[in-house]
């Protein structure tokens, strides 16, 4: 039912600590896995240390700031690999900047990040996937703060852009529909790597953030993966349009 | 399947259309011995291959460096039964503007590289009474390129001719040898050198009104290495779309 073998599988941030913990997931199931990422040194380091474990995985230059990029490294995954069965979308970044520092620069940044890179891989990917004829699995990263504000930080751009991810999540699962093509989204709270360190690092915010998550604990990207494996696997094949919450139960109880 | 236990040689492999060659190939049975000078590229997709692969870095237009590479796959694959000689590089510059060096490389790789793996694998498949050589010429040899350069054009009509002498020199010994002149397949190669108006100006020429996809180049590859194509030998076979008729 979890079963990826002969899947192929482009994973954009797939060296981060989320996306590193997909890739693993995605290859201990049975796919080959195209690791994208701003720095090709890191995403072939990745794809070694994969292949040293018998795993099938390579990694290509992208940086998703630049669509002309984003397309070019899926083309280039598609050619490798034979194909793109599977999507899933690990970029994500955030700048805290509070409401009266908010500059255009920044908040562009953070846009094209999140979400316009998100619209311009599943359009990339569905090309090949259409295209193939053999349906296809889309999920993107997103975010508890995709329905939830957050208190006292400055997160204008991160929220407004993971929310609008749900709405785009929707979108391209109606216009893919059609061609057997699901997408999902994932939103975790807090994943502890090292991206999250900055968390860690502050006493008072770290309790409180504990303190707000019913199972009291932060994610594990491995909670992170298993939600991905669901969406890219024959499992979760009626479901899409979905945001799966892989939070501990913080949006349940707010 | 069609090529079952034959050991196949595809130059200028981590290509788009070599790439499209090497799946055909591994998909009716043959062994594949994958030929770049690109060896990053080859070690990348040679991991996402199924079947008997190896990937054997060459620099064609390098006699020493395709005996090199001969042996090599000679060593792993065993020896040479089809030889798709596809590598190739363009150049758009008319004679004026075409540089020394510029000359050198295109002749070198499109020519020269072909020339060489011939060389060296027509003797093997003499002896063994069996052996298919696919040679990729291109439309420009016909039309003398109309957006190809003066070197490439050349390049390529010098395919044909070495198409026809090796297909006379090997016929008495089972062994075929063919070119196949595609126009416009969509590989980056192609595609990335012309700006929209020229790909429209190309698309409104084409009577089947698209480019050439790298798989069905490949179909073309497919058939010449078959069983189905034992009688045909010194043949150039247009995959162009219609684009030009003779």
């Amino acid at each position: 039912m979890f079963d990826l073998t002969g899947k192929k599988a482009f994973v954009p941030g797939g060296y981060g600590g989320i996306g590193e913990a997909v890739c693993r997931a995605l290859a201990e199931a049975g796919a080959a896995v195209t690791i994208a990422g701003r720095s090709a040194t890191k995403a072939q380091d990745l794809a070694r240390r994969m292949g040293a474990e018998g795993h099938v995985a390579t990694g290509v230059a992208m940086d998703a700031q630049d669509t002309k990029q984003i397309r070019a490294a899926v083309d280039e995954a598609a050619q490798l690999m034979g194909g793109v069965d599977l999507l899933v979308n690990c970029i994500g970044m955030n700048r805290e900047q509070k409401i009266a520092e908010v500059t255009e620069e920044t908040f562009d940044e953070i846009y094209r990040a999140n979400l316009r890179s998100a619209m311009f891989l599943g359009q990339a990917v569905a090309r090949h996937q259409v295209a193939a004829k053999r349906g296809g699995k889309q999920v993107h990263m997103l975010s508890v703060r995709s329905i939830l504000g957050m208190r006292g930080f400055g997160y204008s751009a991160y929220c407004a852009t993971k929310g609008a991810l749900v709405m785009l999540v929707k979108q391209h699962a109606m216009e893919l529909a059609p061609h057997n093509i699901t997408v999902n989204g994932v939103a975790p709270t807090v994943v502890l790597t090292e991206a999250a360190e900055k968390w860690r690092s502050d006493e008072a915010r770290w309790k409180a953030l504990l303190d707000r998550i019913p199972l009291g604990r932060v994610a594990q990207a491995r909670d992170v993966a298993g939600a991905a494996l669901f969406f890219c696997s024959p499992a979760s094949d009626f479901v899409t349009g979905q945001t799966l919450y892989v939070d501990g139960g913080i949006t349940a109880s707010q | 399947m069609a090529l079952t236990g034959k050991t196949v040689v595809v130059t200028g492999a981590a290509g788009t259309m070599g790439l499209a060659v090497v799946r055909a190939m591994l998909e009716d049975g043959a062994q594949v011995a994958l030929v770049d000078v690109d060896a990053l590229r080859l070690d990348s997709i040679i991991r996402f291959l199924r079947g008997h692969t190896v990937a054997v870095p060459c620099d064609i237009s390098e006699p020493g460096s395709v005996r090199q590479a001969h042996q090599q796959v000679e060593k792993v694959l065993g020896p040479v039964d089809i030889l798709v000689n596809n590598a190739g590089i363009l150049s758009n510059e008319k004679s004026a503007t075409t540089l020394d060096d510029e000359w050198r490389r295109v002749m070198g790789v499109n020519l020269d590289g072909a020339f060489y793996w011939a060389r060296a694998v027509l003797p093997g498949m003499v002896q063994r009474k069996w052996g298919r050589i696919i040679n990729v010429g291109s439309l420009a040899s016909k039309t003398g390129g109309l957006t190809a350069g003066t070197a490439y054009s050349t390049s390529k009509g010098a395919i044909t001719a070495l198409t026809f002498s090796l297909a006379r020199e090997a016929a008495p010994y089972g062994v075929t040898v063919n070119a196949i002149a595609p126009a416009y397949v969509k590989t980056p190669m192609v595609m990335e050198q012309l700006n929209d108006a020229q790909r429209r100006q190309i698309l409104a020429q084409i009577p089947v009104g698209r480019f050439c996809e790298p798989e069905e180049f490949a179909h073309a590859v497919r058939f010449l290495a078959s069983p189905l194509a034992g009688f045909i030998t010194g043949e150039v076979l247009d995959v162009n779309g219609g684009l030009h008729m003779d």
